[in-house]
Formats: structure tokens, sequence, C-alpha cells
């Protein structure tokens, strides 16, 4: 591999693994502020128990979604210091700001897990909230730095360099809007779906006890309410996204839904693969003008095809996989959503084919994020900053990124390992009690010993 | 003094920031690990219980440092980005071990020894790895090749500076976190252990300090000459200095008199001193460093950002920090001044 592709893969998977720790501290906090406020408000310990057991599930996550950041942190200095110079004569701001989200989170983790029994209800329902504030707010800050990537402005750029610089009208970039809560939304939907998998497993596990299935109904009802209504507002504003990428970043548009030549009443094609030499999508489904519609509002709205731009800035075209793969995920778990809604509203019991459907919509959301972000990151290129900055030219005239590829990918499967034995260790001593009164027992014995959660 | 000369200096007031709360928080870990071998219980807990809840948050301070410098001085991180590849690899791996292990140990009590064996293994180094970065930045290491940085790792690790600056590091972390845990045991009533701290803080300062002085006083070929420099801020360094000498003679009259108001009212006086000394060594040591981030290569200026973003960027600094203050100060009230969380009496305090 080249020492560009190398620098690439190693930034690449740094973030992926980086991201998906983020997405959990993005939405679990928010699940623990619902079940805290459910349990104060229904005075049901299930709520509780459950706020404590996801409570441990962030705090085993968030070290490492701490020290992935920080490598992501230092990687963007060191691989692309062309882009550091860059960035940090116009962007830096939402970086610096996030910094402040990062404590604001970290300040109030910490509250709420070391505070303990000196904290009273609503001091935790505050602090809880503060928590998700704050790992909201640095989520939507970083991605900012990325919707900058999309479509910079607020800045002139002169023979290579950044004259004029207006940061906060960097930061509220075109991209902005649609970029940041389509981000959102989709951490929130993830969340939801990977807990309500996790009930959904206990209900299907047939040695759970009445009591059990009782709390795996309760957390199964409201996480699903959570990923089914994040569900719906991600394709919603995903459509946005669409239509926002049809003005702002045509190419990626184009790549994405393999349109090469500019069209009215452009088809829109589901699956397939994007041939570059015949220039067609081999294998998908065509639905007429529907392309047009969701790009501009339309059914014969014009479409800007790839034969708009020189060949040297065509994106990859297997993004094209890519973002059809969003799209099915986001497309089935709403109908996941949509089917859990009606069995409960008839008042019926969850089938058990359903309930696998959810364990299965858990692990597809999850697979949605990091495919959505391999899709927006790629079908950028070759650009890193659109239309400004190429990648090949932020890249580090330093040697020795192999190694690191290599060192970082050990030590990122390491991490990754132990963390999902972390879980089940824990989980495996501390089981769900069998029945409500041991519930209490468990509780009473725990704060004996001292611990919490 | 001109606005990029007050960046700089808010970015080293960073710098000290962290290096006091780092310092602290690796020494801990690393008091915790010894106290762990040498089943000196009443030590330990101490030690867990002041490291449990701030680790992250020190983790903040930390990468406010590097996205301070890329608002204020971006000059100065793309080189020092291009230079760094390996040691803020090793940086990070060390980093990255020590989070890991410290989460991974809430799962498991059988797996304690272990993680408080790579906590404080890794809280005994990364203070190190650290302070070698002021060595580089003094200059002798960094060649341009071909119009591009590049660090010559050989001459890099075999310096003498490197390691009196490694050396440097660790024993100052060791000094102040013995110094911070003597205060906050005896605070917390815990005699035996605040005596096992005291003990090595005895030992660590006059090493630290001399340690000091020997890596500031050698100097390698093409760096600046930092001994020479800071004796021309010598009203600073004897302040620091005799800051020094009123917290050592405080913490070892503490050890000596009767259990007491009197012995509280000593170890105040000695972590004020001791934060006197620490401030006016840091910024006598800026001074004499000014205005090189690198030497020779990049200065304050020439590394500065647009004046709109420098501008800015000291605004959001600013508001950043009032908009916290309230959750600082929470913070400090119940982990920090609460003597039943210091001494692990309250009911749910520990976690780990
Ligand atoms: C569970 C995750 C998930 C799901 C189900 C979807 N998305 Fe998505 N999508 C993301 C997770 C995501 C993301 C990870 O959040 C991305 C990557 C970069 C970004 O800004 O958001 C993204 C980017 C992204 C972009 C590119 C924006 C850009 O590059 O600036 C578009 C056009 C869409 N999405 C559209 C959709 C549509 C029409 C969906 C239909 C249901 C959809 N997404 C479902
Ligand atoms: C967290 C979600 C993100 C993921 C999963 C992600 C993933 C990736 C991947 C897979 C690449 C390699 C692209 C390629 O090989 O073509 C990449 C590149 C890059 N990303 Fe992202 N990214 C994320 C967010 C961000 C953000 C928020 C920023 C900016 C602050 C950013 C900046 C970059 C840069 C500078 C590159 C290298 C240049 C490039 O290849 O485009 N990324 N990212
Ligand atoms: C270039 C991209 C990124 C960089 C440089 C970056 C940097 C960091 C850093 C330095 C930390 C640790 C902060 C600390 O020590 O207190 C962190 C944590 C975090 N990051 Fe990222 N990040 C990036 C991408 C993202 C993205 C895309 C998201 C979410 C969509 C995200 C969400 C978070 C969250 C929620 C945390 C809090 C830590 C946790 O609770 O796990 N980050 N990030």
């Amino acid at each position: 591999m080249s020492h560009l592709m190398m620098a690439r893969a190693l930034f690449g998977i740094t973030l992926g693994y980086h991201i998906g720790y983020a997405t959990i501290s993005v939405g679990a906090p928010m699940l623990i502020v619902i079940a805290e406020i459910l349990a104060a408000r229904t005075g049901q310990e299930e709520y509780r128990l459950f706020a404590k057991r996801v409570t441990m599930v962030l705090v085993l996550l968030v070290g490492v979604g701490l020290v992935t950041g920080t490598t992501v942190a230092v990687m963007l200095s060191v691989l692309w210091p062309g882009f550091m110079k860059t960035v940090g004569q116009v962007i830096n701001l939402p970086f610096q700001i996030e910094v402040f989200a990062f404590m604001l989170e970290s300040l109030f983790l910490a509250i709420y897990l070391y505070g303990g029994d000196r904290l009273s209800a609503r001091a935790r329902i505050l602090s809880g909230a503060l928590v998700s504030l704050g790992s909201g707010l640095s989520a939507l800050l970083i991605t900012d730095v990325n919707a900058f990537m999309n479509t910079p402005v607020g800045f002139q750029w002169t023979n290579g360099h950044v004259t004029n610089a207006n940061p906060w009208r960097a930061m509220l970039n075109p991209a902005m809007p649609t970029e940041l809560t389509h981000v959102l939304v989709s951490a929130y939907m993830t969340v939801g779906f990977l807990f309500a998998a996790m009930a959904a497993k206990g209900l299907l596990n047939r040695d759970s006890t009445p009591w059990q299935r009782a709390y795996y109904a309760k957390v199964l009802r409201f996480t699903m309410a959570l990923g089914g209504v994040m569900a719906v507002a991600t394709a919603v504003v995903g459509d946005a996204s669409g239509k926002f990428l049809a003005r702002y970043q045509p190419e990626k548009l184009a790549a994405a839904e393999g349109l090469f030549q500019t069209t009215k009443h452009a088809p829109l094609v589901i699956g397939g693969i994007t041939d570059a030499r015949t220039h067609q999508v081999v294998g998908g489904i065509a639905v007429p003008d529907l392309l047009s519609f969701l790009a501009t509002g339309n059914f014969s709205g014009q479409v800007t095809g790839l034969d708009a731009f020189s060949q040297s800035t065509w994106p990859p075209l297997f993004v094209h996989v890519l973002f059809d793969g969003m799209v099915a995920i986001g497309s089935f778990a709403i109908a996941v959503g949509a089917l859990y809604a009606i069995y409960l509203w008839r008042k019926k019991m969850t089938p058990r084919w359903l309930l696998w459907a959810i364990v299965v919509t858990g692990m597809l959301s999850m697979a949605g994020i990091e495919d959505g972000w391999i899709f927006a990151e790629i079908a950028r290129q070759p650009w890193m900053i659109y239309g400004y900055l190429r990648v090949s030219q932020a890249v580090t005239a330093a040697n020795g990124i192999s190694w690191m590829f290599a060192g970082f990918l050990s030590l990122y499967t390491v991490l990754l390992a132990g963390t999902i034995w972390a879980l089940r260790v824990y989980f495996r001593k501390h089981p769900l009690p069998s029945d409500g009164a041991q519930n209490d027992r468990i509780q009473v014995a725990a704060k004996k010993r001292g611990v919490s959660a | 003094m001109t606005l990029i000369n007050f960046g700089a200096a808010l970015v080293w007031l960073f710098v000290l920031v962290y290096g006091i709360l780092g310092a602290i928080d690796f020494g801990s870990s690393y008091w915790r690990w010894v106290f762990n071998r040498r089943g000196d219980w009443n030590a330990e807990a101490v030690a867990k219980n002041y490291v449990s809840p701030t680790w992250e948050l020190i983790n903040a301070f930390l990468v406010l440092i590097p996205v301070t410098l890329v608002g204020l001085f971006p000059g100065a991180v793309s080189t020092y980005g291009t230079v760094l590849l390996v040691p803020a690899t090793l940086l990070l791996a060390l980093l990255a071990l020590r989070g890991a292990y410290w989460q991974f140990g809430y799962a498991s009590q059988n797996r304690q020894n272990q993680t408080i064996l790579v906590v404080g293994i890794t809280g005994l180094l990364l203070p190190g790895v650290l302070s070698s970065l002021l060595a580089l930045s003094q200059g002798g290491f960094v060649d341009v090749v071909k119009g591009t940085f590049h660090l010559e790792l050989t001459r890099f690790f075999l310096s003498p500076v490197v390691y009196l600056y490694i050396l440097f590091g660790i024993s100052l972390a060791l000094y102040v976190s013995a110094m911070f845990l003597s205060r906050y045991a005896y605070f917390s009533r815990q005699y035996a252990a605040f005596k096992a701290y005291r003990r090595q803080a005895l030992w660590a300062g006059p090493v630290s300090l001399m340690v000091g002085v020997a890596a500031t006083a050698t100097a390698s070929g093409g760096s600046l000459n930092m001994l020479p420099r800071m004796m021309q801020w010598s009203p600073l360094l004897a302040v620091s200095l005799s800051a020094f000498a009123v917290a050592y003679a405080a913490v070892f009259r503490a050890g000596r008199v009767k259990k007491s108001r009197v012995g509280l009212r000593l170890l105040n006086v000695s972590m004020v001193s001791t934060l006197v000394q620490l401030a006016t060594a840091h910024f006598t040591y800026g001074l004499a460093h000014s205005d090189y981030w690198l030497y020779p290569y990049i200065q304050f200026a020439s590394a500065a950002s647009n004046p709109v973003m420098f501008r800015e960027t000291l605004i959001v600094l600013a508001a950043g920090t009032i908009v916290l203050l309230p959750g600082f100060l929470w913070f400090r009230h119940l982990f920090i001044t609460d003597r039943n969380y210091a001494a692990g009496k309250s009911t749910n305090g520990s976690h780990s």
C-alpha cells in the first residue's frame, strides 16, 4: 500500500473504533436520564435497576471512547499536518468548544457515579441530563468540523494560504443543519435498538423468570419507543441530507446513486454494482423519477450526474453499495419498529420471530453508523476539504506509518476484546435478579459492601 | 504584553494546570500500586478514592492543550505533528493501556491486582515521557531535511538531557502526589496513611529538585542554554526555592506535632507553598524558553494563527471556563473537601 493509503487506513480504523464507542456514549446517557425520570415518576424499581445497568455499560465503554478519541485527536495532527494548518486557521472553534463539552460530560459522569447516595433523585436526573448534554454536544461539535470539510466556507484561499478567516461562519456552514441532526438522531436510534436487542434476548431466553420477563418487556417498550421514533427521524433527516448533497456536493450524490448523465426524471437505482467502464449500475432495480423527487422535491427535477465533473475528482464508485446499505438498514429498522408497535397496540405478545428481528436490528444499527461514516468520508475523495485541499496534499511527510498501523490495529483489537470480556464478566457476576424481592436484597447487600451500580 | 505573548502564556498556564493535576493523578496511581503491594490498605484507599473520580476529567485537560495550540499557534502544531509521530505514538499506547485497564478493572475484582499494576506502572512512566518533550523543545534533536522537519531518533534516545528530563518528570510527579496525598490523608484523619505519604514526600522532594537543576543545567549541542537563561529571572527562582523550603519544612514539622488543627494548618501551608513553588518555577522556565515553541525553528509570532481566530479562541476559552465553574465547584465539594468521602466512609463512594 502507498504511504497515503496507509495513512488513510490508519486514520479510518481509528475513527471506526472511536465512533462505535462514541455512539454509545452519546445515546446511553439519554437512556439513563429517561429511565431515572420514569423511576422517579412511577416509583418502579425496574427503571432504576435498568439505569444502573446502562450506567455500568457506559462506564466500561467511556474509558475506551476516551483513549480512542485522544488517539484520533493526536492522529489528526500527526497524520495530516497540512489539514491542521488549515483547520487551525479557520475551523478550530468547534474543537475548542468541544473540550468544554467533554469536561461537562466527565465532570457530571463522575458526580453521577461516585456521588452515589449523597445525591437526591433530582440531583441524579440533573447530573445525568448534563452528561447527556455534554456527550451530545461533543458529538455535534466534532461532526461540525466534518461538515466544514464537506462545505468549506468562511475564508479565502490565496496561494495555499488562508485569508479573511471568519471562524463563526465556518462553523455555521451549509452542511451543518442536516449533518449534525442526522448524526445525533442516528446515534439515539442505534443505542435505543442496541438495548432493545438485549432486552429481546432476555425475553427469548426460555429460562427467564416471570419477574425477569416483566422487566425485559418494560425495558423493551421504552427502548423500542426511542429507537423507533429516532429511526423515522433518521430517515427524514437522511432525505434532507440527500437534497443537501444535490445542491452542495452533487458529485457525492451522483456517485452514491450511480448516476453518470445529468438528467431530468432521474430514476432511483436500488442495489446493484456500479460499473466504471460501461457507466451503468448492473443489477439494480430502477424506480423511475424517484431520484429526481428525492433530490429536488420534483419528479421532473434535474439531477447532476458524474459527467459534469472531471474524472480525476470522481469518488470511488463502490460508494453506491455503502449508500444503499445505509438506506436499507434505516428502512428495515423502521419496519421492525412499526411491527412491534402494531403488536403492542393490539395488546398481543411480541412473537419470537419479531424478537429475533429486534436483535438483528440492534446489530444492524451499529453497522449503519459505521457504513454511513465510511460512505460520507470515502465519497468525499479525493478531497479532504471539498474543492480546496486534497488528501494527498495534507498527508504527513514522516515515515513509519506502516508499523504504526500494525501496532494500533493490535491495540484496538485488544481493546475490543477487553471491552467484550469486561461486559461479559460484569454481567455474569451481576445477573438480573430472578424476582423483585431479591432485587431489593441485592441492593442492600451491595450498599453494605460499598459498591454502586 | 502583546496578545500573542498572552496566548502563549495561557497555553503555558494550561500546561502547568495539567502538569499538577497529571502529576497527582499519575503519582497517586503509582503509590496505590506500591501500597497495595506492601499491604498498606489505608494508604492505598486514600490514593484510590482520590484517583477514581478524577482521571477522566484530567484527561480532558490533556486534550485542552493541543486543541488550544491548534487555535492559537497552528504553525507549532503542524511542526510538532510531523516531528512527534513516534514519541506521540508511544505516549498514546501508554495512555490507552492505562485507560483501558482502569475501566476494565470495574468489571472484575479478580483482576484488581493486574489493573493496579498496569495503572501504577503507566502512572510512573507517563510523566517521564511527557517531560521528555521539554528536552525536545529546547532544540538539538530536530533537523530540516529537504524542507521538512525530522526528529533524529538515535540522537534523542542517546542523549543524557532527555533522560534527565524523564527522571525529573517522574520524581516531580512522585513528590507532588505524595505531598497532596499526605494532606488528603491527614484531612480525612487517616494518620497512618499520612505518615506513609509524608515519608515518601521527604525523599522525593530533594531528589526532584536536584534532578531538575541538573536537567536545566545540561545543554546539548544546538539547544537553548536553559540554566543561564533562567538565571536572568533570578528573583522568580528565589521565590520558588524559598517556597520549596517552606513546603518541605511544613510537611516535616506536621509529622512531629500532635494530631491536631496545627498539623492540618501546617499541611495547608505546605500545599499552598508547593503550588507557589511549581508555578514560579514553571513560569521561569517558560520565560527562559520564550519566544520559541521549538528552538530554533518555531517562534511565537511565526506560528500564530490569524488575529480573528486568535481572538475568538481566547473568547471561547474564557466563556467555557465561566460556564463550567459551578460544575467544578460542586465536584470539589463532593470529592475533595468532603472528609467522609476522602476517608472512604461515604456509603457509596468507592467504586472499584
Ligand atoms: C444507523 C445509522 C444510519 C441510518 C439508518 C441512516 N443513516 Fe445516513 N448517515 C449516518 C447514519 C445512518 C451517519 C453515520 O450518521 C452519517 C455519516 C456521516 C454523516 O454525516 O452521517 C450518514 C450520512 C448520510 C448522508 C451523507 C451526508 C454527507 O455526506 O454529508 C446521506 C445523504 C444520508 N446519510 C442519507 C440517509 C438516508 C436517506 C437514510 C434512509 C433511511 C439514512 N441515511 C439512514
Ligand atoms: C466518527 C465518524 C467518522 C468515521 C467513522 C470516519 C471514517 C473515516 C474513514 C473510513 C476515512 C478514510 C477514508 C478513505 O480512506 O477514503 C476517513 C478519513 C478522514 N476523516 Fe473521517 N470519519 C469520521 C469522522 C470524521 C470527522 C468528524 C473528521 C474531522 C474532524 C474526519 C476527518 C477525516 C480526515 C481528515 C480524513 C482523512 C482524509 C480522507 O481520507 O478523507 N472524519 N474517515
Ligand atoms: C476527527 C474526529 C474526532 C476527534 C478528533 C475526536 C476526539 C475525541 C477526544 C479527544 C475524546 C476524548 C475526550 C476526553 O479525553 O475528554 C473524544 C471522546 C468522545 N468523542 Fe470523539 N472525536 C472525533 C470524532 C467523534 C465523532 C464523529 C463523534 C460522534 C458522532 C464523537 C463523539 C465523542 C464522544 C461522545 C466522546 C466522549 C467520550 C466517551 O464518552 O466515550 N467523536 N473524542
